[in-house]
């Protein structure tokens, strides 16, 4: 990346009395870039949100927003839009005095913010709702009304704390959409913090996967999902198998040659293979890979249907294993035939779409000192 | 009628009487002191013989009481000011900084509320006699606005409760400095609960006599204290009129703290 990132972080560490928020973090957002931080809650997202908009000081390390360290500096001072969980719009002023609000602070002569307020009215498709008080708008047009507000005076970078978290699910779809139009429009880099992985996925141009104060993997929704770099990334974006493995044969440069459900494979591993070992890894295998009926040169097994979910477009197999071991499979609705609780089916998948990744999950010591 | 509902009959009259007559006791001096204040003759009678605006022309003509009477409205609108200017302040940097011991200093503000009055009024007495603030105007509105500071903490600490801390955020990060978030967004959203320390405050320095007693002397007589004086020599009508009056300035300002708070 030649170009200076809209926002860098450096070594930011962050604690609360023995509870460390944020632990040496290390963070680029690339102009015009939407990046989501995606972890649990007390995973430290916020905690950086706040340390990047000015209400808190980290400890350790340095926020740079175009290059430039704005620890010393006060919120206002940083020219970033912040947009919050519950809108925190202003209640005593209306929708346009909350837009200008931004624009008067900064003495805008009066023409100008007029023109600017009716601009951003018309990006948030709220024009008619102008003289409105925010008691008297729906919370998916509050939020509106607060992006429009953080964006009014043309910040290079927006925050969003959980902005979709207070909405239900129907407006939170139609508000995703709104969120990357209005992003691409307004051009600004996003760093947005969400629980909710599918919003995540949907929304980013990048992840980075947060768990104890830390970073886990960052990258494209794409990457994420289909080569997490350990369980917890890999169970973290929706249903997956992890099948254990039950012992390693060979390694290459980039897979590894493993014993699984007693067949020999390669699977492509997301760490260095060398460090691929029976107890720590695991392979992850999502149930839309999975498929009824023997395939040549696929991982094939046998197993007995437990329980059946028709979805519309899909089919969602609980399936029983020899040691009492399951496996979720999803399968599209009419290649399930007439599959029913109770059969005996042969399900395949293929070891080139899988991938071999460290097991991190509960097993992981929380809180490991870096010299 | 069976003997049950003859019971609950007889206990929802007994009730009924039970509450007209608490309201009785209540009301009855308010209307007995506002009929008196009517008379036209020179003692205390009940019902008056002769009606009249006697005792009101002497209220306003009277030097003995409209000079204490116009003295204590400057003093309670002076101690409504300062009170919750000062106890605005003090909400704010209580709850919305990181100012360490929080919790003692709203203790301490809020300790007249339980200190003995008269206690307290003898400790100022000889306090106030050292430093020559004894009979002065500023002495007695300090001490007033000590009295009142506690209820202005708990209105507005109250208030602030629900005016959330993320407003604030949001105005820093849109531009404006604390002081300028403080102002534009939060004291706003204060303004019912400030209306209603005003309001407080006035009422508790119009009507308090024991603290003005002893730190007016004699060299600032409040209307309350007068009242107190004038009683000692003999009842005059003019004190039902002075009653009256401060009873309906109170009433006023109540209905104002009402129209306050219908608004929060």
């Amino acid at each position: 990346m030649t170009a200076v990132p809209a926002l860098e972080l450096v070594g930011v560490t962050k604690r609360y009395g023995a509870a460390t928020a944020v632990d040496n973090l290390d963070l680029q957002v690339a102009p015009g870039e939407f990046l989501t931080l995606l972890g649990p809650s007390g995973s430290g997202k916020t905690t950086i949100l706040k340390i990047i908009a000015g209400f808190e000081q980290a400890d350790r390390g340095e926020a740079r927003i175009d290059g430039r360290d704005v620890s010393v500096l006060s919120p206002g001072e940083r020219q970033i839009g912040v947009v919050f969980q519950h809108y925190a719009l202003f209640p005593h002023m209306t929708v346009a005095g909350n837009i200008a609000y931004p624009l008067r602070r900064r003495r805008w002569p009066r023409p100008r913010v007029d023109v600017r307020v009716a601009e951003m009215l018309r990006l948030v498709r709220l024009e008619a709702f102008a003289d409105r008080y925010p008691r008297q708008l729906s919370g998916g047009q509050q939020q509106r009304v607060a992006l429009a507000r953080a964006l009014a005076f043309g910040p290079k970078l927006l925050l969003m704390d959980e902005p979709l978290g207070a909405l239900d699910r129907t407006l939170r779809l139609e508000m995703e959409e709104e969120i990357r139009r209005i992003h691409r429009e307004a051009g600004a880099s996003v760093l947005y913090v969400t629980h909710d992985q599918e919003e995540a996925l949907t929304l980013s141009d990048r992840i980075a996967v947060m768990r104890n104060a830390r970073i886990l993997q960052a990258g494209r929704p794409r990457d994420l999902y289909e080569r997490p770099n350990g369980t917890f990334v890999a169970q973290f974006f929706g249903d997956c198998n992890l099948l254990p493995v039950e012992e390693v044969l060979g390694r290459a440069a980039n897979s590894a040659r493993v014993r699984v459900f007693g067949q020999d494979v390669s699977i492509p591993a997301s760490c260095s293979p060398d460090k691929i070992g029976v107890a720590n890894a695991a392979v992850v295998v999502r149930p839309q890979l999975l498929s009824i009926g023997a395939i040549p040169a696929q991982v094939t097994v046998p197993a007995v249907v437990r329980e059946l979910l028709y979805l519309g477009n899909a089919i969602r197999l609980t399936c029983e294993l020899a040691q009492a071991r399951t496996l979720i499979a999803s399968v599209p609705a009419q290649g399930a035939g007439e599959t029913k609780v109770g059969d005996t089916i042969t399900l395949s998948w293929d070891p080139a779409a899988a991938v071999l990744v460290l097991a991190d999950g509960t097993a992981t010591t929380v809180d490991k000192e870096t010299p | 009628m069976n003997g049950r509902a003859l019971l609950r009959r007889l206990a929802g009259l007994l009730y009924g009487a039970v509450l007209i007559a608490i309201f009785a006791f209540l009301t009855a001096p308010v209307f007995v002191v506002t009929t008196i204040s009517f008379s036209n003759e020179s003692f205390i009678s009940f019902p008056p013989a002769r009606w009249g605006w006697r005792a009101y022309e002497q209220l306003l003509k009277d030097e003995t009481w409209l000079q204490p009477l116009l003295r204590s409205l400057e003093l309670a609108t002076s101690v409504g000011v300062l009170s919750t200017i000062i106890g605005v302040i003090a909400v704010l940097g209580i709850r919305r900084t990181r100012l360490r011991g929080a919790a003692l200093w709203e203790f301490v503000g809020l300790g007249p509320l339980v200190a003995p009055g008269v206690a307290y009024a003898v400790a100022l007495y000889a306090f106030y006699s050292s430093i020559h603030l004894l009979g002065t105007f500023l002495g007695i509105v300090l001490a007033h606005t000590v009295l009142a500071l506690p209820f202005v903490l708990l209105i507005v600490g109250a208030a602030m409760t629900r005016v959330p801390r993320q407003l604030e955020l949001a105005a820093q990060s849109l531009g404006a400095g604390r002081i300028e978030a403080w102002l534009q967004i939060t004291l706003p959203m204060l303004a019912p609960a400030v209306i209603a320390s005003f309001v407080f405050s006035f009422i508790t320095s119009f009507d308090e006599a024991v603290v003005a007693n002893f730190v007016g002397d004699i060299g600032f007589v409040t209307l309350p204290v007068q009242m107190f004086d004038s009683v000692r020599f003999g009842v005059e009508p003019v004190i039902a009129a002075v009653s009256t009056s401060l009873l309906a300035f109170t009433a006023l300002f109540g209905l104002l703290y009402g129209y306050a708070r219908g608004r929060a």
